[in-house]
């Protein structure tokens, strides 16, 4: 494990991890630590991406859509999630979404994945949001 | 979500029954909250109380080890298991048992592929290895094979063949690709089928049908055994691939489609299983329902026409694909082309004219085996959708498809439903999957949709149409109605499931096969 116990370096790697975006939302994910966040975006990339990655063509995306935009309709696009939320959506879905049980996504597997997505946006925001 | 109990069983003895399933497969593998982790085996697309489907627990074994554990468990108390592989059966029921109280057999652990044969052309799976999984294998190991899969590609290879489920490549009908299998009974014998019942047999994922009895089907949409193990045939990358698309202006089209198709397919210039969707099928993997209309009832034709203008789409599209050398598509292109263009309005679209179009782009990962859930748009259709899918098969000729796509449209029109359906055309068959869309969240749209979906049944049947698959709650109700001489199949798969499984514990009710300490039970 590489947990960074330092409140300042937490920062700074969320910083640089985020690209300068969505501290609020790092900090909502709890202490940054690497190996959690690469755990959890393996499973995102497994589980999730498939319905949620960017484009109409993921339901998941495109249903988002509706709420958010298709700005921020992609998981890895979102600033509002919370460890909390997501954990309470894999297991009990939401609109076409079903459940995800945990004999797939185990418990550890879905901190993982919870942090990770409160730690978003993964990707950079469109550009007249950076300005 | 309150605990439930198994009937019969008082809650010491059901804790009994879990302090030894937990000592069969570790207690990190018993599920039991039913809060926390319950409500993932139940059904997301209802339309009955979810109550009726709710688990008392759920039981995910790693190997046929503790599978033989488990079900050495369940023997001794008489519980009963209902068994699930990656759990994606959506629109049929999903994870959630055929009634309340059983506990899930959740095999999704189990998810090792165990053998890639590229020379012979087959993969070996566990039950939970999802096409994705496999998809994403073969591609790791440089294999030059391609996958079938169902249109959802979270959906299991293994539990999707055992489903009689389809895909959309040469190798669609995934029963007839499947080849050996290794079942577990309730009494804990371990069974190979075909050649592997031979030790050191070197054809076991190679000839399908062994010596004596073929025994494989038996294993399939059915509770006589657990499959543990199962080889799929796997098709080797063609020479090229040229996906193709005919859209058709009117609905009587449909039957002029149908009859030009069946030759094709019947001749094998059409090698994969070939797809007649219709309009707001095409819609609605890629627009909203509100995007064209806001009222209730049917579409307008107006909105219909806008969407057809708008997305390049007819009443009906064809979808089909070439396979192999240039030479060959050259040739086989022309007979096809001429023949769906002879049909008055009809226009052809080729990969360059649809390129990045979602409902254009799945269809052709479909056709090549590449795994993508863009399907699952159609829930988008309407807010809070869910779905249920009424699949009856009817032969492939125009008037059968006319009579078919007319038995539904016109109920479904009824009883406030859009008509969302496509005809998949197999060897000599036609699946006519009806997605009849409603609203999860809406009481009232659920109790319609349940209704109709009931109604279909009885009229299809009436006019002779079976339906090759359904959802938890309908099985009883299309397993009446294959009762030809007296039952006579149902009492054979009744007087199998006696002798095979004497206490019932394996998936009560799949198919409306009860055991019989239950059939008194079910038929009060």
């Amino acid at each position: 494990m590489k947990r960074v116990s330092s409140v300042l370096l937490n920062n700074m790697l969320a910083a640089l991890l985020l690209g300068g975006m969505g501290l609020r939302a790092a900090q909502a994910a709890g202490p940054f630590d690497a190996d959690i966040m690469a755990k959890g975006q393996a499973v995102y990339t497994h589980y999730c991406a498939v319905c949620h990655a960017l484009g109409v063509e993921n339901p998941g995306t495109f249903a988002l859509a509706k709420y958010y935009g298709m700005d921020k309709a992609a998981l890895v696009q979102r600033d509002n999630l919370t460890v909390d939320f997501v954990r309470y959506l894999v297991r009990n879905g939401r609109g076409l979404m079903p459940a995800f049980r945990p004999a797939e996504i185990s418990n550890q597997e879905l901190d993982a994945l919870s942090r990770y997505l409160a730690a978003g946006p993964h990707v950079g925001l469109p550009a007249k949001n950076k300005n | 979500m309150q605990k439930v109990l198994p009937s019969g069983f008082l809650p010491e003895k059901f804790a009994a029954v879990l302090a030894d399933l937990r000592r069969a497969v570790g207690k990190e593998y018993v599920f039991t909250d039913p809060q926390w982790d319950l409500p993932s085996y139940n059904d997301a697309y209802l339309t009955t109380p979810a109550e009726l489907h709710q688990p008392s627990a759920a039981v995910a074994p790693a190997n046929i080890e503790e599978v033989l554990k488990v079900l050495a468990v369940a023997s001794r108390y008489g519980v009963p298991l209902w068994t699930i592989g990656t759990g994606k059966n959506f629109a049929y029921g999903g994870p959630a048992p055929r009634k309340a109280g059983f506990v899930v057999l959740d095999m999704k652990r189990m998810k090792r592929i165990l053998e890639v044969n590229e020379k012979h052309g087959y993969a070996v799976v566990e039950p939970g290895v999802s096409y994705i999984d496999l998809y994403r294998h073969l591609k790791k190991i440089g294999s030059r094979l391609w996958i079938d899969c169902a249109a959802p590609a979270w959906g299991g290879v293994m539990p999707n063949t055992l489903e009689h489920g389809v895909g959309y490549t040469p190798y669609g009908d995934h029963l007839m690709m499947q080849c050996g299998m290794e079942v577990v009974l309730a009494d804990g014998s371990v069974v190979n089928t075909g050649m592997g019942a031979l030790p050191n047999s070197q054809t076991a994922h190679l000839y399908k049908y062994g010596f004596g009895p073929s025994m494989d089907g038996l294993f399939t949409q059915s509770n006589y055994g657990v499959v543990t193990k199962m080889g799929v045939w796997l098709m080797r990358e063609p020479q090229g691939y040229r996906p193709y698309m005919f859209t058709f202006e009117r609905e009587e089209d449909l039957e002029a489609v149908t009859e030009a198709l069946r030759p094709l397919k019947v001749n094998m210039l059409i090698p994969a299983v070939a797809v007649t969707a219709g309009l707001i099928w095409d819609a609605a993997v890629q627009v909203r329902r509100s995007d064209y209309y806001t009222g209730r009832g049917p579409l307008p034709p107006s909105a219909r026409q806008k969407m057809k203008r708008d997305l390049r789409i007819g009443e009906w599209n064809f979808y089909g694909a070439l396979y192999g050398p240039e030479q060959i598509m050259d040739n086989t292109w022309e007979v096809i082309r001429d023949i769906f263009m002879g049909i008055p309005g009809a226009k052809v679209y080729l990969d360059a004219d649809r390129k990045g179009e979602a409902a254009w782009e799945y269809r052709k990962k479909l056709g090549m085996g590449v795994p993508n859930m863009t399907e699952y748009n159609l829930m988008n259709w309407i807010p809070n959708g869910a779905h249920i899918d009424f699949s009856p098969i009817s032969p492939v000729t125009g008037p059968d498809a006319m009579r078919q796509y007319a038995l539904i449209r016109d109920r479904c029109d009824a009883a406030g439903f859009d008509y969302c359906g496509e005809f998949a055309v197999g060897w000599r068959d036609m699946h006519h999957i009806f997605c009849l869309t409603f609203e999860r969240d809406n009481e009232d749209s659920k109790a319609r949709a349940n209704k109709l979906f009931g109604e279909l049944v009885r009229a299809a049947s009436e006019a002779g149409y079976g339906e090759y698959r359904t959802h938890i709650d309908f099985m009883d109700q299309i397993a009446a109605t294959y009762n030809w001489n007296d039952r006579s199949l149902w009492r054979q798969h009744e007087k199998l499931k006696d002798a095979l499984d004497p206490q019932g514990i394996l998936s009560p009710g799949k198919m409306g096969i009860w055991p019989k300490t239950m059939r008194k039970e079910v038929k009060a």
